[in-house]
């Protein structure tokens, strides 16, 4: 590699990734993921989540260079790598099948991208014997992957990616084949490791649960565009699409209208109640907002409890799911979906309830 | 400079210095060439151009030397301005492509006798003589040049840059094209040329619209005479699949779908058509149904009624057929019915279809896909037969054996093989082009990886009876076949003289102790040393590029797969006897000049079994998860070494079992090589025929008896040392072993 090309903006860490108006179209009417602009700053975990077919999938084989785009640039490190193939980019993926090589031990599938590189095999050795040992696998190496547990053979697959000390390293549903007691433990084990090495780790899940958890920002995909970027805390309290309101937090989306704003703040009216919020930028009009499922409080009959504002329904169905009672409420603006985390009873249908909300829990969304 | 290219450039400077340019009359490895490296023949092509005056060579030398300064001035791909690595990547490919391309060019240019075509000799300066077939040297050359042309491919950012997967294709592209395409087109062309070597197309419709080829006298298909050549072969040929997929299918339901106690033996059954050579059914059958058979003389005897000769013509041609190629159909069938998924029927009885009504309306219309496949092989197998016809024929004759009789008979009328080639391979290729369009339709038939729970639903009791009455009697027949064929190699005279007699065996494989150690001096060693020298050089390179090809179309994506695909598997469906002609005519002359040689036959062979193996590579490959691959890639290998470390180790079953089918395959094969072979390369195959044209049927069913044992012998030695490797020990879930039907 001739080092002449010296880069003259301001250095760029290893891993720091960015996508510039990528397309990846299949020639089959619709492109599989358009308008794709992001940037993953170095030592982040990012997770890429969407419904299946959102091509959360086809981005991130396109950060390994398993496909290129049609269209638009990728940057890895500063530097272009669009039309690398993936056997040039210094990237590793961790598959969601794990596709260990069934005919190699622990140690050979470890050593693999080494030897291959042109490592000596020893040096290898040396080396692999060391990311097994970060990820416990010591006392394994002789072992085919048909001989290991799950778990197990995802941490090989894992110490195969990370032995070759990538800019990024890719996890493409890594949870998905084990069993769902083991998974938790699992992601939190990827969490730790990704914070120890200071790895940057792009993640892709359908499940929002597992991407709060793990991730530093998340990026939701909606029908093969970014839906929106934030932190966990960002995307789950102050959505501002309604797909991702309801996406991440089975959230309501109602009908409402700002009567006026001030500032920072807005008058919104809704189904009758009327209250102030933080919403900057609003405009009077119609709106929509958001209520998440477990920001009400509900009381049987027309007693007014509460001072905030609130809605009047009736109940359509309620079941118990043992961490609490989910009510599906019959109301002006629609059906709405309330969950009690503390509930023990379900409500019997046909039952009169208002439906109480604190207004810093509503949410102004943009579309 | 990278090792590839390297290579690839001293291959041409060797093919241009070192070896001889022009085949040789002897064999390149006796290297007595090298004791005359200057002369006329042996000279490498840099001494043809000084010394012996061939001075259109000279565009080589100049086209390495042009190679050379390019890839010493390579473009870096991170500092080059866009589009100059394109534009380098297409000088390479260009000069790759000249090169390859004039090799073969001056070689059809310039014959023994100088220029082959006239307009050559009146556009370019005369030359004082000709030149022979290309040798070695040009071998050499053109595979650098062809090397060279994939890099420059490669390097434009095709094949995603992976030089491998260019040069892999661009190789098995030349070949095919060379040695599949290349004949079969100089038969089509020879269809046109009259006597006076002159392109006529009245030539061509005199031959096509021949009386012996259409006519059609009524009621000569049902056993009367008269009928054209064409009919009888088409008519031979829907007979033949209708039966052998009926009684396919019969044998398929017994062993899938009933609780026939000799289940086992029927599979073995399977294994019967690739070990069989192709004359044994139609000797044993003359042994049981000839003049002189077993059931004329008990007849004669028991009830006074005249021997007759019905065997020979279509009746016994199409039995011979039926027994060769039932188990072909027997085979294709099972996986059919295997594949019917027992919890459809299972659903079909819960809505309260009866057995029978299950069976016709969910089983059936399951299989028909798969019945319309088998019926296809057996059509395309019937119209390529040749071996049975030849022996049990008489004077019903079908295309095949006419080729046969245009070429080597008093006739020799080399039009009239080349239109009936035509003919035939119109016919093949309609068939194979059907076949293709109804397996590509079967995607209804449901195979889950996931083991079935459901329990297949028994037979009907009239379809059960039906299979059991037509199946065990065919069976029983079968093993009466083949028993008698092993009877007969130890008998005297078959049908006169029964005493016991290893006669046969002594003439043709008696060994002698002489002065000098032990001599073979029976009369079939020859032709039994040449059969498994050149099974044995074919077999490893129909694998190697058999597999190379199927990893090229399941593994990779580029334009014109479908072609590519189309191009491997298109010499399954020509016949035997057209590839045989197809070669004579193509490789009797420069350039490529080896009729006679051992190399013409190893090459028929090798692009004969192609299909074969690529079709066992692309199944093989399915079952290997494409993520292993791509692992692969990302973990830095490129496609030679994911192919190498990853692909080999564990396509190493289907690469075995593509070895082993296609020595099997070509120590049986015939039609395509009875033209080919000289005394010097003589075959079993060739040899057994000269003994039942001299009627010594004793030695030819000896020669059969030992082809199938060292058969079966090497199928079972690979057997042994694949079973003993376990290979992908991958715990998938096992398909839970059919449950006992309970009360039943």
């Amino acid at each position: 590699m001739s080092n002449d090309s010296a880069s003259t903006s301001a250095p760029v860490r290893k891993g720091t990734l960015q996508f510039i108006d990528v397309v990846k179209d299949y020639g089959t009417g619709e492109p599989a993921v358009k308008d794709i602009n992001f940037r993953i700053e170095d030592g982040e975990l990012v997770t890429l989540l969407g419904p299946s077919g959102c091509g959360k999938t086809t981005i991130l084989r396109m950060i390994a260079g398993l496909e290129l785009p049609s269209r638009g640039q990728i940057l890895l490190g500063g530097k272009d790598v669009t039309s690398q193939s993936a056997a040039e980019r210094n990237v590793s993926l961790v598959f969601q099948s794990y596709a260990l090589f069934p005919h190699m031990s622990v140690m050979e599938n470890v050593c693999y991208g080494l030897t291959v590189q042109g490592m000596k095999k020893p040096d290898a050795e040396a080396r692999a014997a060391e990311t097994i040992k970060l990820l416990g696998l010591t006392g394994f190496e002789r072992r085919l992957p048909s001989e290991l547990s799950g778990g197990q053979q995802q941490r090989v697959a894992i110490a195969r990616a990370l032995v070759l000390e990538p800019a990024v390293l890719l996890f493409d549903e890594p949870l998905s084949n084990l069993d769902t007691k083991l998974r938790r433990h699992v992601r939190q084990e990827i969490r730790d490791l990704q914070q120890r090495l200071k790895l940057t780790c792009v993640y892709v899940t359908h499940d929002r649960e597992e991407a709060m958890a793990v991730s530093d920002q998340i990026i939701v995909m909606e029908r093969g565009r970014i839906g929106e970027m934030g932190s966990p805390t960002q995307l789950f309290f102050s959505p501002r699409s309604a797909f991702v309101a309801d996406f991440l937090s089975e959230a309501n989306v109602v009908p409402a209208t700002v009567t006026a704003t001030n500032g920072e703040r807005a008058t919104v009216s809704v189904g009758g109640a009327q209250f102030d919020i933080h919403a900057p930028g609003a405009q009077v009009g119609s709106a929509k907002l958001a209520l998440r499922p477990d920001v009400f409080t509900v009381s049987a009959g027309d007693g007014d409890t509460s001072t905030g504002p609130s809605i009047m329904g009736s109940v359509l169905k309620s079941s118990f799911i043992g961490k609490g009672v989910e009510v599906v409420v019959n109301s002006a603006l629609g059906e709405l979906f309330v969950f009690l985390p503390h509930g023990r009873e379900p409500y019997s249908a046909g039952t009169n309830v208002r439906l109480a909300f604190a207004p810093a829990d509503a949410r102004l969304i943009a579309r | 400079m990278t090792a590839y290219r390297i290579i690839a450039l001293l291959l041409i400077a060797a093919g241009l210095t070192l070896v001889p340019w022009y085949a040789l009359q002897d064999s390149f490895y006796a290297f007595k060439w090298l004791g005359k490296f200057s002369g006329k023949d042996q000279a490498p092509a840099l001494l043809q151009i000084a010394g012996h005056g061939k001075g259109w060579l000279i565009l080589l030398p100049a086209l390495l030397l042009a190679t050379v300064g390019l890839y010493a001035r390579p473009v870096n791909p991170a500092s080059a301005a866009e589009g100059a690595l394109h534009t380098w990547g297409r000088a390479v490919t260009a000069l790759g492509a000249i090169g390859g391309l004039y090799v073969l060019a001056q070689g059809f240019a310039i014959g023994a006798t100088g220029y082959t075509f006239d307009w050559l000799k009146a556009m370019l300066p005369a030359l004082t003589g000709g030149q022979f077939g290309m040798g070695a040297g040009a071998l050499l050359v053109g595979f650098g040049f062809v090397l060279v042309c994939a890099d420059g491919i490669a390097s434009m950012g095709y094949f995603r840059g992976d030089r491998f997967v260019a040069s892999a294709l661009l190789c098995i592209v030349v070949l095919v094209v060379l040695f599949v395409f290349f004949p079969v087109a100089r038969v089509l062309y020879e269809g046109f040329v009259d006597q006076d070597r002159a392109l006529s197309l009245a030539a061509l419709w005199e031959r096509l619209a021949q009386k012996k080829l259409w006519n059609l006298v009524p009621g000569c298909l049902w056993g009367g005479s008269g009928c054209g050549v064409a009919w009888n072969t088409l008519w031979l040929a829907l007979l033949c699949a209708t039966g052998t997929t009926f009684l396919g299918l019969m044998l398929a339901l017994i062993v899938t779908r009933s609780n026939f106690r000799g289940k086992k033996v029927l599979r073995l059954l399977t294994v019967l058509p690739i070990i069989t050579p192709p004359f044994v059914v139609g000797l044993a059958l003359i042994m049981l149904f000839g003049r002189a058979g077993v059931v004329n003389q008990f007849l004669e005897w028991a009830f006074n009624i005249p021997q007759t000769r019905w065997i020979y013509g279509l009746p016994g041609v199409l039995l011979a057929q039926l027994f060769a190629f039932t188990p072909v159909a027997f085979l294709v069938l099972i996986g059919v019915v295997e594949g019917v998924s027992p919890t459809l029927e299972e659903a079909s009885q819960s809505l309260h279809a009866n057995r029978w009504q299950t069976f016709r309306k969910v089983t059936l219309p399951l299989m028909a896909p798969g019945l319309a496949n088998a019926f296809l092989v057996g059509f395309i197998e019937s119209i390529a037969d040749f071996g049975n016809p030849v022996v049990l024929g008489g004077n019903f004759g079908v295309m095949a054996t006419e080729i046969y009789f245009a070429i080597v008979g008093a006739q020799l009328d080399q039009g009239k093989a080349a239109v009936y080639s035509m003919i035939l391979l119109a016919f093949a290729l309609f068939a194979f082009w059907l076949q293709r369009k109804a397996t590509a339709k079967k995607s209804f038939v449901t195979v889950s990886g996931k083991g079935d729970t459901g329990l297949p639903s028994p037979l009907p009791d009239g379809v059960r009876r039906t299979a059991i009455g037509v199946g065990v009697p065919w069976l029983a027949l079968t093993v009466v076949l083949y028993g008698m064929s092993i009877f007969g190699a130890f008998v005297k005279v078959w049908g006169r003289d029964h005493t016991f007699t290893l006669d046969h065996f002594v003439k043709a494989f008696s060994i002698d102790q002489g002065p000098n150690g032990w001599l073979f001096t029976g009369a079939a060693w020859h032709s039994l040393f040449n059969t498994l020298q050149f099974s044995l050089a074919a077999a490893p390179i129909t694998a190697i590029i058999g597999i190379l090809s199927a990893y090229l179309i399941a593994r990779t994506t580029f334009k014109g797969q479908r072609a590519f695909e189309f191009l491997t598997l298109l010499s399954f469906a020509i016949p035997g006897t057209v590839i045989g002609v197809a070669y004579i005519f193509a490789f009797n002359v420069p350039p490529i000049e080896i009729t006679g040689t051992g190399l013409i036959i190893v090459l028929c062979f090798v692009f004969r079994n192609l299909p074969v193996g690529v079709r066992g590579g692309i199944a093989a490959l399915s079952q290997l998860d494409k993520s292993l691959d791509e692992a692969s890639t990302t973990l830095g290998a490129n496609g030679a070494k994911t192919f190498r470390r990853v692909l080999m180790p564990l396509l190493k079953p289907a690469v075995i079992g593509a070895l082993i089918y296609g020595f099997v395959r070509s120590m049986t094969t015939v039609s395509a090589i009875v033209f080919l072979v000289s005394g010097d390369t003589e075959v079993a195959t060739t040899y057994i025929i000269g003994r039942v044209v001299n009627g010594d049927y004793g030695v030819a069913i000896a020669y059969c008896a030992v082809l199938i044992l060292i058969m079966v012998l090497a199928i079972v030695l690979v057997q042994w040392l694949v079973g003993s490797r376990k290979l992908g020990r991958r715990s998938g879930a096992q398909p839970s072993v059919a449950p006992v039907a309970v009360g039943g």
